[in-house]
C-alpha cells in the first residue's frame, strides 16, 4: 500500500463545517432574517485563512474550496428538495430561496454539478472557473488572479466553459 | 462523448476562433480544422458561447467571496468570527488586535460598492451623530472607518443575547411581562427619536435580550446611514427595499417617507408577535413582491383573534385566558400602531407606550377614541386659515395632551422655538424669534393646563379633542394671561374650532382675538390683518357674507400699511376671493386669487399658504366664468402634485378630484365622471371615517351624475345620505342644504313622485331665500325648476 504524500484532502471537512453551520444559522433563523448561504462560505472562509490546522493553504486555494463547498450545499439541497415533497421548515425556505435563485441562472442545479463534473474530467481549470465566478461570485479579474492568467484569458475561456454547458444542458441539445 | 484529449482541441479551436472575427473565422477552421463532424462541434460551441442569457451570471446574494477582506484584520480589530449577514454586508465579531481593550465588539463590514465615493463624507457625518446616541438599551457605535480597499465599515458595541422572540418563548415570560419588556423598548426607541434618529429598521432580530433581561437595539440609524437617497443606483435601491419586507411599514415599502411613524409601525409588528407568536400578515412563502401588497392592502387579524386561532398543539395552558385579556383595549393598542396611514398610528412612541400603561394599570386606553384626535390633525391641516404657527401648536396640543412628561413638552418647545425661528430667519429675524418666544409661551401655558387639570376633576385620560379645547378655553376665561400670549391662544383655539366645524365657538374665539389686537397692539397691522382674515374666514364658512366681507375690508385695509407684498396678504386674498365667489363675483374672486398666486411665487418659501388651494380656488372662480380649459389645466396639475404626496395629501386631493369631475361631467359627460367622484367620495370617506361635511358634499356629486345617467333609485340614496350629513353639521339654513334638497326635489320629480318634488323644491327655495343675497344665480336655478314643476302639477 503506497503511502500518500499528500496532505489530506481537506475539502470533507469543509463541507462538514459548512453544513453544520447551515443547519445553526437556519434554525435561529427568523422569518426577518436576511442570512444569505452565500455568507455561509464567507464565514468558512474567514475560517479557512485563520485556521491553525489549514495554515499551509493559501489564499487562492481557500477560495476554491469555498466556492466548491458552496455549489456543494446548493446541489445537495437541491437533490433533496427534488426528491421530497417541500416541508414549510425554516431551513427548507431559506435554501429553497437560494437554490432558485441560482436555478434562475442554470437552469437545474443538479444537471448543472453532473455537468460540471463532466467537465472536471475534461479541463479541470474550466470547472474552478466555473466554481470561482457562479457559486464563489468573483470576479473576472479577481479570478484571472486566483488561476494565475490573464482577465481577457479568463473572458474568453469563460465563454467556452459557459457555452459548452450551455450547450450540454439545453433540452433539444442533449444526445 | 468527446474524450479527454478530444476536448483539449476543441477548446483550443473554440478559443481561437472566438478571439477572431466572424469573417476570419471561417478561413480559420478551414484551415485548422478539416474533420466535418468536429467543425459541427466546434461551431455549435461558438454558437452557444456567443448566446447572450444570464446563464451562470452569478445571482446577487449579498456577500460573496469578492466581498472578503484579504485576511482577519480590519483596521485595528481582529476578525473572529461572522455573526450574520444580509443585504447590507456581513457582521463579524472581533477583538481589538491590539489589546488597547479586551472587550468584543461586532463589525459590520458595509458591501463593497454600496457606497459611492460622493457617500462617503455623509456617512462619516452620519456616523458621529449616531455615535453620540447613548442610552442603555441601545448598543452604542464604537467606531468606524474604511478599509484599504474603500469598504466602509462600522464597529459596534458586541452584545450577547437572544432575539427578543425566542428570548420570551424560552423563559416563558406572562405576558405582562412582555409587555412591561416590551415597554422598556419603547423607551429606547423614544430616547433616539428624541435625538432625531429614526430606527428603520426594527425587528426582532435587532432587539436582544441580555442574560439579564435587558433589551439591547441593535443597528440604530444605520438602514438611513447607508440610504444613498438622492444619489442612488438601482442596485443599491433594491438592496436596501429587499431588506425586510415583514417589518417594514407600508410607507417605506411604497418608497415613501420614512419618519418616526415607520418605527412605530414596526414597533406595531414586534407588538403583535409578542402578544400573539405570530405575524400580524401571513407572509409564508411570499416573494418579496407579494408581501408587499400584502401589507399595504390587507387588515391584520385582530391580536385577540389569531392568539385564539392558533393550532392547537402550540397552545399552552391559559391560552384561552391569555385571548380573552387581548380583546379589546389590547387589539385597540396594537390594531392603532399598525394602521397603514402615518397619521392615523400613535403620534409618537411614547404615546403608543403611555397607552400599554394604562393598559397596565387598568386605565382605558385612548386607541379606541383615536378618531376626533386624527380628524383634527387632518382638519387643521387642509384648513385655509391653517397659518404655520397655528397648526404647529394645535398638533403640539394634541401631543402634550397624550400625557406626555413635562420634559418632554419642554423638549419640544425647544425645538418648536428653534424650527420657527429659522423658518422664518430669511425675512426678519427679529419678528421671527419674538413669534417663536410667542410659541413657546403659548405653548408653556398649555402644558400647564392640560397637565396640572383644570378644575376639580383634572386631566381625564379619555377627553376627546373637543373636551381638551374646551378644558382650554375655559381655563383661559378664568385665569390672568398676558395679552400677547391671550390673543394667541384665542386664535389658536378659533382655529382648532373652526377645523372641527364648531363654528359658533370658533367665532366667539376669533372676535376674542379681533378686539384684543385691536386694544392692546393698534400699532401692529400685520396681527390685526390677521385677525380679521380669520374672523372673516368663519363668517364665509357660515355664509354670514355681509359680516365676512366687513371684516375683509378692515384686514385690507390693515394689511395695506405693510406694503402690498407682505405675506399677510396670502391668506386675506384667498379669504377674499372665496367671499368674492360666494358672492357670484366671480370676476372679482379671480382677480383676488390670481395676485395672491403672483405673490406666492414672489415670497417663494415664505409664504404660508398652499399654492395649491389659491390654484384649486382660481381654478373654480374660472369654472364659473366658464373658462374651463385653464380650470381643468389648472387642477390636472393639482391633482398630479398631490398625487405625489399622498397620504398626507388625501384631503386635498379629493377636493381637488372634486372640483375636476365636475368639469369633465361639463365637457365629456357625465359617465366620465363617475370614477372623479367615486375616488373622491372614497378618499374624503378613509380619512373623515365617513363622518363630515365634505363627505356630505362628495355624496351629492356622485348622486348628481347618476340621476344625469338616469340611476334614479342610486341617486336618490346617495342624496339622501348627503342631506343627512349636511344637517347634522351644518342645522338646517345652510345653503349647500339647499342645493341637495334641489337635487332631491329633481330626482323625485323624475320618478314622477310630485308631491314629494314639490316638498324638497320649496325647502331649497326656503332656505335660498333667507341665506342667499337677493338675486344670486343659485336661487334663480331654484326658482325655476320650483316653476316648471308647478307648472306640470297645473296640468295634471
Amino acid at each position: 500500500m503506497a503511502e500518500s504524500a499528500l496532505p489530506p484532502d481537506p475539502f470533507p471537512a469543509i463541507y462538514d463545517e459548512l453544513r453544520r453551520l447551515a443547519k445553526h444559522h437556519l434554525k435561529a433563523q427568523r422569518r426577518d432574517h436576511t442570512l444569505q448561504p452565500t455568507a455561509l462560505v464567507h464565514e468558512v472562509y474567514l475560517r479557512l485563512v485563520s485556521g491553525q490546522e489549514l495554515e499551509q493553504l493559501d489564499r487562492t486555494a481557500c477560495l476554491r474550496l469555498a466556492a466548491r463547498a458552496m455549489r456543494s450545499v446548493l446541489v445537495d439541497h437541491a437533490r433533496t428538495r427534488n426528491r421530497q415533497k417541500r416541508k414549510a421548515s425554516g431551513e427548507r425556505v431559506m435554501l429553497d430561496e437560494a437554490v432558485a435563485a441560482y436555478e434562475e441562472r442554470a437552469l437545474d442545479l443538479v444537471a448543472l454539478d453532473e455537468a460540471l463534473e463532466a467537465l472536471q474530467v475534461l479541463d479541470e481549470r474550466l470547472a474552478a472557473l466555473i466554481d470561482l465566478r457562479f457559486f464563489g461570485g468573483l470576479s473576472v479579474e479577481q479570478t484571472a488572479a486566483v488561476l494565475g492568467v490573464s482577465a481577457r484569458t479568463i473572458k474568453r475561456e469563460w465563454q467556452v466553459a459557459r457555452g459548452w454547458l450551455y450547450e450540454r444542458l439545453s433540452p433539444g441539445e442533449r444526445s | 462523448m468527446t474524450s479527454n484529449h478530444g476536448f483539449g482541441r476543441l477548446k483550443e479551436l473554440a478559443l481561437e476562433a472566438l478571439s477572431r472575427t466572424s469573417e476570419e473565422r471561417r478561413a480559420f477552421l478551414d484551415e485548422h480544422c478539416q474533420d466535418p463532424e468536429l467543425r459541427i462541434t466546434v461551431e455549435k460551441l461558438i454558437s452557444a458561447a456567443e448566446t447572450e442569457s444570464s446563464f451562470l451570471e452569478p445571482p446577487d446574494l449579498g456577500p460573496t467571496l469578492q466581498h472578503l477582506p484579504a485576511e482577519k484584520r480590519l483596521g485595528a480589530y481582529e476578525l473572529i468570527e461572522v455573526i450574520d449577514s444580509g443585504g447590507m454586508g456581513t457582521v463579524y465579531r472581533a477583538r481589538r488586535a491590539d489589546g488597547a481593550y479586551e472587550q468584543e465588539v461586532a463589525i459590520k463590514l458595509i458591501r463593497a460598492g454600496l457606497l459611492s465615493a460622493s457617500l462617503r463624507a455623509r456617512f462619516e457625518r452620519e456616523r458621529q451623530l449616531l455615535a453620540r446616541l447613548q442610552h442603555p438599551y441601545i448598543t452604542r457605535l464604537i467606531d468606524g472607518g474604511t478599509t484599504a480597499d474603500g469598504q466602509p465599515y462600522l464597529v459596534m458595541e458586541f452584545v450577547q443575547g437572544a432575539p427578543i422572540l425566542q428570548h420570551c418563548h424560552q423563559t416563558h415570560l406572562t405576558l405582562r411581562e412582555r409587555l412591561l419588556l416590551f415597554l422598556e423598548v419603547c423607551e429606547a426607541v423614544e430616547h433616539a427619536h428624541r435625538n432625531l434618529i429614526v430606527h428603520r429598521d426594527l425587528k426582532p432580530s435587532n432587539v436582544l435580550i441580555t442574560e439579564d433581561g435587558e433589551p439591547k437595539l441593535l443597528d440604530f440609524g444605520i438602514a438611513k446611514l447607508l440610504d444613498p437617497e438622492t444619489e442612488t443606483t438601482d442596485e443599491t435601491q433594491t438592496l436596501l427595499r429587499a431588506l425586510t419586507p415583514a417589518y417594514a411599514s407600508p410607507e417605506q415599502l411604497r418608497d415613501e417617507p420614512v419618519t418616526t411613524a415607520s418605527d412605530v409601525y414596526s414597533l406595531g409588528v414586534l407588538l403583535y408577535e409578542l402578544v400573539t407568536d405570530r405575524h400580524p400578515h401571513d407572509l409564508e412563502g411570499c416573494t418579496p413582491g407579494e408581501a408587499k401588497r400584502v401589507i399595504c392592502a390587507s387588515d391584520p387579524v385582530r391580536p385577540s383573534q389569531a392568539h385564539a386561532n392558533r393550532p392547537k398543539k402550540r397552545r399552552g395552558p391559559g391560552a384561552a385566558s391569555w385571548s380573552r385579556r387581548l380583546k379589546g383595549d389590547l387589539d385597540n393598542v396594537v390594531l392603532k400602531a399598525l394602521r397603514k396611514e402615518p397619521g392615523r398610528r400613535y403620534a409618537t412612541v411614547e404615546h403608543l407606550a403611555d397607552d400599554l400603561r394604562r393598559y397596565l394599570e387598568n386605565l382605558p386606553v385612548r386607541a379606541r377614541r383615536a378618531t376626533p384626535l386624527y380628524r383634527m390633525g387632518k382638519l387643521v391641516r387642509r384648513h385655509p386659515f391653517g397659518v404655520g404657527t397655528v397648526a404647529t401648536l394645535l398638533l403640539v396640543i394634541a401631543a402634550a395632551f397624550g400625557g406626555l412628561s413635562a420634559g418632554f413638552a419642554r423638549a419640544e418647545e425647544q425645538r418648536l422655538l428653534a424650527e420657527e425661528a429659522r423658518k422664518l430667519a430669511s425675512r426678519d429675524a427679529e419678528r421671527a424669534l419674538n413669534e417663536a418666544r410667542r410659541s413657546a409661551r403659548v405653548l408653556g401655558f398649555l402644558r400647564e393646563m392640560l397637565l396640572f387639570g383644570n378644575g376639580e376633576e383634572g386631566r381625564r385620560s379619555d377627553m376627546t379633542v373637543r373636551e381638551m379645547l374646551d378644558s382650554v378655553a375655559d381655563s383661559l376665561e378664568r385665569l390672568e394671561v398676558a395679552p400677547d400670549t391671550r390673543t394667541t391662544l384665542h386664535s389658536t383655539l378659533g382655529a382648532a374650532y373652526h377645523g372641527l366645524g364648531l363654528f359658533d365657538l370658533a367665532e366667539a374665539h376669533l372676535r376674542l382675538n379681533v378686539k384684543l389686537a385691536r386694544e392692546h397692539f393698534p400699532d401692529q397691522p400685520r396681527r390685526a390683518a390677521e385677525a380679521h382674515s380669520n374672523l372673516a374666514g368663519v363668517l364665509l364658512e357660515q355664509h354670514r357674507l355681509e359680516e365676512a366681507e366687513r371684516q375683509i375690508a378692515s384686514a385690507s385695509e390693515r394689511a395695506a400699511e405693510l406694503g402690498d407684498d407682505d405675506p399677510v396678504w396670502l391668506n386675506l386674498l384667498n379669504i377674499r376671493g372665496l367671499i368674492h365667489r360666494a358672492q357670484a363675483r366671480y370676476a372679482d374672486s379671480e382677480a383676488d386669487l390670481r395676485r395672491a398666486l403672483a405673490l406666492v411665487t414672489e415670497l417663494g418659501k415664505e409664504g404660508d399658504i398652499d399654492p395649491l388651494l389659491l390654484k384649486q380656488n382660481l381654478a373654480e372662480a374660472l369654472t364659473y366664468q366658464n373658462e374651463k380649459k385653464e380650470a381643468r389645466e389648472l387642477l390636472e396639475d393639482c391633482a398630479s402634485e398631490l398625487r405625489a404626496n399622498l397620504p398626507t395629501a388625501t384631503v386635498k386631493l379629493a377636493s381637488v378630484l372634486n372640483n375636476l369631475a365636475s368639469i369633465v361631467s361639463d365637457s365629456e359627460g357625465p359617465l366620465s365622471a363617475v370614477p372623479y367622484y367615486q375616488e373622491t367620495l372614497e378618499l374624503y370617506e378613509t380619512v373623515y371615517d365617513g363622518e363630515h361635511p365634505h363627505v356630505a358634499i362628495a355624496l351629492n356629486n356622485l348622486a348628481k351624475v347618476h340621476e344625469k345617467l338616469g340611476e334614479l333609485d342610486r341617486a336618490q340614496a346617495l342624496y339622501e345620505r348627503s342631506l343627512g350629513l349636511f344637517e347634522h353639521f351644518l342645522g338646517n339654513e345652510h345653503p349647500n342644504l339647499a342645493v341637495v334638497q334641489l337635487n332631491l326635489g329633481s330626482v323625485h320629480e323624475a320618478q314622477e313622485d310630485w308631491i314629494a318634488a314639490k316638498y324638497h323644491m320649496e325647502k331649497a327655495l326656503e332656505i335660498q331665500v333667507n341665506s342667499l343675497p337677493l338675486g344670486h344665480p343659485a336661487t334663480a336655478t331654484t326658482r325655476h325648476s320650483l316653476g316648471l314643476l308647478l307648472h306640470r302639477l297645473g296640468e295634471w
